[in-house]
């Protein structure tokens, strides 16, 4: 392999790559990014984790068609520090890579290229344009209540549903859901769920994280692929049966609580300094007009808040993990939310007021301790 | 590395296996049990390749991109845990655990290797149990073990057992002069010392001073038949050589252990010496050289080994 390419552009696909590459892993060639030529005119690109993958198709001149890997993080390196302009890469014996840019030399330890892992084919996947905002505000909205127990791979990412026209992720860690949808035109129409691992959530944020207006987004085989411009994103399925989510939302809960959003979000963070650094327990006490959050811990001490709220029926208390209900507070716009509670051993549930026109639609399910 | 059918002996375990693959339902946990160095590793590495093989599924052909990557470590989803025995053993195999959520990532199989199996400690084998029970689809765990009563009873319950045994001299030997250009009778004797172990084979073969400690083995066989003069100065050649006679010793074991086995009519030709008087004399050499090792003067320990021999009438 011998060709030539900017700085510049090679170095955009570097930086992706030698996010993905694996340092860690038990083949060393995971550290490695692969360079391969596609035609006169490109390079292809690629690392991977077995996980997640990324290529990318860069111009560049080729003048002799091969195959390389190489150590991504040193290579992004060199040419980081590299002076803008034309370098050019070289196999050389023992598959040792040549880089020269005006005077400067570098030989570099490669392998094989027909030793790297496949890596999964985004030319046979059927794409479709979607909007990258609503992308984001999905995995934001539920992120953060993946489950982190690594031996329950089902809950282990998000669950995403999509019909063609609207979209959903749910996700729980068993203490709590999150639950998202939103106006998904154009998307992929899936029979059924697929579950997306919380690294690969992770990786597709970070490209989609300056892509305004739309994406394409597409699934084939175990993997969902996302493409922005020339670099694609290929992140592997947990093969897996997501729990029956929609019983652990409670659908006739009377006692229904409605109050500011960010009243109780600094109530809870206050009140909550005083509770359990592992439990984070408050109690939630409703009576008429009122909802009163209480923290007590004999080690520390006590705080209690009280709120206005808009509310007429029975008194009642309820224990919940504050950090719970701050994190989905934290993933709402509306300025009121409502808390929809049943008995001090139902779970509880918060969703924003008013909906948005956007067809948003966001809830939360928390479930209750005994306090 | 070779395929399924270039292992050496093993018809049972081989066609159990092969049963499997045809029948398109390995399991998904399997225990190769046997004597060291008789192809139980290899045929691990054999199995993932029949599993993952792009020209010749089910079989295996040692030649395509899979099969080749397989041979050198290089297959993502064929895993060889290495079963150190460091603290963070457990951590290690939890760490392996979530990867299994996935697809395998270019074979149709994925396959873990365990082996040495009994090198797991207890923690790492219970953290490994649940998913040894109902691994991810298209998982497959091959634990790989000489001493398979080691193992946790509820490791070994939930595996399918394949039974890997010694090998025949008639095996190893041919083997050695194919693949090692040793000379006929090198093979032959590097093959009759091994205990049914290639692997052995293969490392007595590499050894020099092998013939000339056969020798002179062979010669206190012969004084164990003479007289008990000839017993004391073939006993007297042993002075001061603790680790030679020890070595020694181990190979005058898998000699009887041979004859043992010929008068048990493994390999034809009953011999006329009791079972039971060959059983005592290996226990007897066993004996003299845990003897040796415990710092007992190894001339004494010879002398006192071969009068016993004489006494159970032992002939080679």
């Amino acid at each position: 392999m011998e060709l030539k390419i900017d700085r510049e552009v090679f170095l955009s696909g570097l930086a992706l790559a030698q996010n993905v590459a694996d340092r860690k892993a038990t083949m060393p060639i995971l550290a490695n990014v692969l360079l391969r030529s596609d035609g006169k005119e490109r390079v292809l690109l690629g690392a991977t984790d077995l996980g997640v993958t990324v290529t990318a198709e860069l111009p560049a001149a080729v003048d002799k068609e091969g195959g390389i890997t190489i150590g991504a993080k040193q290579l992004h390196e060199i040419v980081k520090s590299l002076p803008a302009g034309e370098l050019s890469l070289k196999r050389g014996e023992n598959n040792y890579a040549e880089i020269k840019s005006g005077r400067v030399e570098y030989r570099m330890v490669g392998m094989a290229d027909r030793d790297f892992p496949k890596l999964p084919n985004h030319r046979e996947v059927k794409f479709s344009k979607v909007d990258a905002g609503a992308f984001r505000d999905l995995i934001a909205k539920t992120f953060f209540s993946i489950s982190s127990d690594e031996t329950r791979y089902h809950l282990n990412g998000v669950l995403f549903e999509c019909d063609g026209k609207r979209a959903r992720m749910v996700s729980t860690d068993g203490h709590r859901l999150s639950k998202c949808e939103r106006n998904f035109a154009g998307g992929p129409e899936l029979g059924q769920g697929v579950i997306i691992p919380r690294k690969g959530l992770a990786e597709l944020r970070r490209a989609l994280e300056n892509t305004t207006g739309e994406f394409e987004l597409g699934l084939r085989e175990n993997h969902i692929f996302v493409r922005t411009g020339k670099i694609a994103i290929c992140v592997k399925l947990v093969e897996a049966q997501f729990p029956p989510y929609q019983q652990v939302i409670p659908k006739d809960h009377d006692k229904i609580v409605k109050l500011s959003r960010s009243q109780l979000y600094d109530a809870l963070r206050r009140v909550s300094i005083m509770s359990s650094d592992k439990t984070w327990g408050v109690k939630f006490s409703i009576e008429k007009g009122l909802l009163r959050v209480t923290s007590d811990n004999p080690d520390l001490g006590e705080g209690r808040e009280e709120l206005e709220a808009d509310y007429d029926g029975a008194a009642l208390s309820v224990g919940f993990n504050a950090r719970y209900f701050i994190d989905i507070l934290g993933e709402i716009e509306a300025p009121r939310v409502q808390l929809e509670l049943a008995g001090e051993l139902d779970p509880g549930v918060v969703r924003p007021v008013s909906q948005r026109d956007d067809g948003a639609d966001y809830l939360g399910v928390v479930m209750p301790m005994r306090i | 590395m070779p395929a399924l059918a270039d292992i050496v002996g093993q018809e049972q375990a081989l066609g159990q296996l092969r049963a499997a693959l045809t029948g398109a339902r390995p399991h998904h946990a399997y225990l190769f049990e046997g004597p060291e160095g008789v192809g139980k590793g290899t045929a691990a590495l054999a199995l993932a390749q029949a599993l993952n093989c792009l020209r010749r599924p089910s079989e295996g052909c040692a030649g395509c991109d899979a099969c080749l990557k397989i041979r050198d470590g290089l297959h993502p989803d064929v895993i060889s845990f290495e079963v150190l025995p460091e603290k963070g053993q457990a951590e290690r195999v939890r760490g392996l655990l979530p990867s299994l959520a996935f697809a395998p990532h270019e074979g149709r199989a994925r396959v873990v290797v365990i082996d040495p199996a009994d090198g797991l400690n207890t923690t790492s084998a219970n953290v490994l149990l649940k998913t040894l029970e109902e691994p991810p689809p298209s998982t497959h765990f091959v634990l790989v073990s000489s001493v398979a009563t080691q193992l946790l009873e509820t490791i070994r319950s939930r595996c399918q057992r394949v039974r890997f045994r010694a090998l025949a001299t008639e095996e190893i030997a041919p083997w050695l002069v194919a693949h090692q250009e040793l000379s006929p009778a090198a093979a032959q004797s590097a093959a009759e010392l091994s205990g049914g172990s290639l692997g052995r084979a293969l490392a007595l073969a590499e050894s020099d001073d092998l013939s000339e400690r056969s020798r002179r083995v062979d010669a206190l066989l012969v004084a164990v038949g003479g007289s008990d003069v000839q017993r004391l100065e073939a006993a007297a050649e042993w002075t001061g050589e603790r680790e030679e006679s020890t070595a020694a010793l181990e190979l005058l074991w898998l000699k009887l252990r041979d004859v043992l086995w010929r008068a048990e009519g493994l390999a034809g030709e009953p011999l006329a010496q009791s079972p039971r008087n060959l059983m005592l004399g290996l226990r007897a050499t066993e004996e003299a050289r845990q003897a040796i090792e415990g710092f007992v003067n190894p001339q004494l320990a010879m002398e006192h080994l071969l009068l016993r021999l004489a006494q159970l009438r032992v002939m080679a």
